[in-house]
């Protein structure tokens, strides 16, 4: 059975019964979130929506390029994209969308038509699994004219990297801000977007 | 049954426009974020099934993604139909929501302002 109002589900706090958004709100903005997988992008959107994440799903009938990590199986031409987004009413009138994809090319299908409009992208980086961001970034660099900022979610048992060395494992450019970020903490997770935000309005 | 037979004598064109035949491509700009708000209610007769379950997620503002995901549709299944809702004067769009050319640095202050403060 759909329902047309949420219960809430004895959440408490912003999270309640918010099925829609507030008559008053005539623009939303885009923020993506990307990342290689388990870096913590539905957990960062968690952090910072009024809604319980929701997360819809794409099929993608082209033949995918590369290797699947999780089930090399050449012969199938179809993939199932699950994209995580979540919502947060600004002001009165603008409500941010924040939507968290995998960033790998056999995604760009659905990446590229998120990415127009957006109002930027936060990449979401493990320090354990740098290399794990290498395409991410590059797929972001080539394919769009996003402005980006990384944002290092730091897991209690990573490697501790000063922004420096960081810039240069990722070979980012001396514009592009470096932020560390907690993606459980929504301060910290609101933070980050704000950085992103005060980047995408110097890039203008 | 959804569906009350009845609904089959009312001669509205909406009735013809809103059948997709098999149509891929959405006339309307959609995309995820996109925010709409029904014009009419649910439980008007002169719309079909598919339209009522649009339009009973459509009560107020909210974005193609969230009906998406309560309807149980890809967005890009969901765009084809909104799009002829429209056209039909069914549905309609909030034209500032995720518009290509993206926000303006007017709006785009306002948000670091409320992300600031958040």
């Amino acid at each position: 059975m759909l329902s047309t109002t949420s219960d809430g589900h004895g959440r408490s706090g912003a999270r309640g019964d918010q099925h829609y958004l507030a008559p008053t709100v005539v623009e939303s903005v885009k923020i993506l979130v990307v990342g290689s997988f388990g870096v913590g992008k539905t957990t960062l959107i968690g952090s910072v929506s009024e809604i319980d994440p929701l997360r819809t799903e794409e099929t993608i009938t082209q033949a995918s390029e590369g290797i699947d990590e999780v089930e090399a199986t050449p012969e199938k031409t179809t993939t199932t994209v699950a994209m995580d987004f979540g919502r947060i009413t600004l002001t009165d009138e603008i409500a941010l969308y924040l939507f968290g994809t995998p960033g790998q090319r056999r995604f760009w299908d659905l990446w590229s038509g998120l990415a127009e409009g957006a109002a930027g992208a936060l990449v979401l980086v493990d320090t354990r699994r740098l290399a794990d961001s290498f395409e991410v970034l590059d797929q972001l660099e080539t394919r769009t004219s996003l402005p980006f900022v990384v944002a290092i979610n730091q897991f209690p048992d990573a490697p501790n990297y000063e922004p420096d060395q960081i810039r240069k494992a990722l070979d980012l450019d001396d514009e592009t801000p470096i932020v560390v970020c907690n993606a459980k903490n929504r301060n910290a997770c609101a933070r980050a977007l704000a950085a992103l935000v005060r980047h995408a309005l110097k890039t203008r | 049954m959804p569906d009350a037979p009845d609904d089959d004598y009312v001669d509205h064109p909406i009735r013809s426009y809103v059948r997709t035949g098999g149509r891929v491509r959405p006339t309307h700009r959609l995309t995820p974020a996109t925010l709409l708000i029904g014009h009419i209610s649910p439980t008007a007769t002169s719309v079909g099934r598919q339209e009522r379950e649009v339009l009973s997620q459509c009560m107020g503002v909210i974005s193609m993604a969230e009906i998406a995901v309560h309807l149980g549709q890809p967005v890009s299944v969901l765009a084809v139909i909104v799009s002829d809702m429209i056209d039909a004067g069914l549905i309609g769009i909030r034209p500032d929501s995720d518009t290509a050319a993206g926000p303006s640095r007017e709006t785009l202050q306002k948000v670091l302002h409320a992300l600031n403060h958040l």
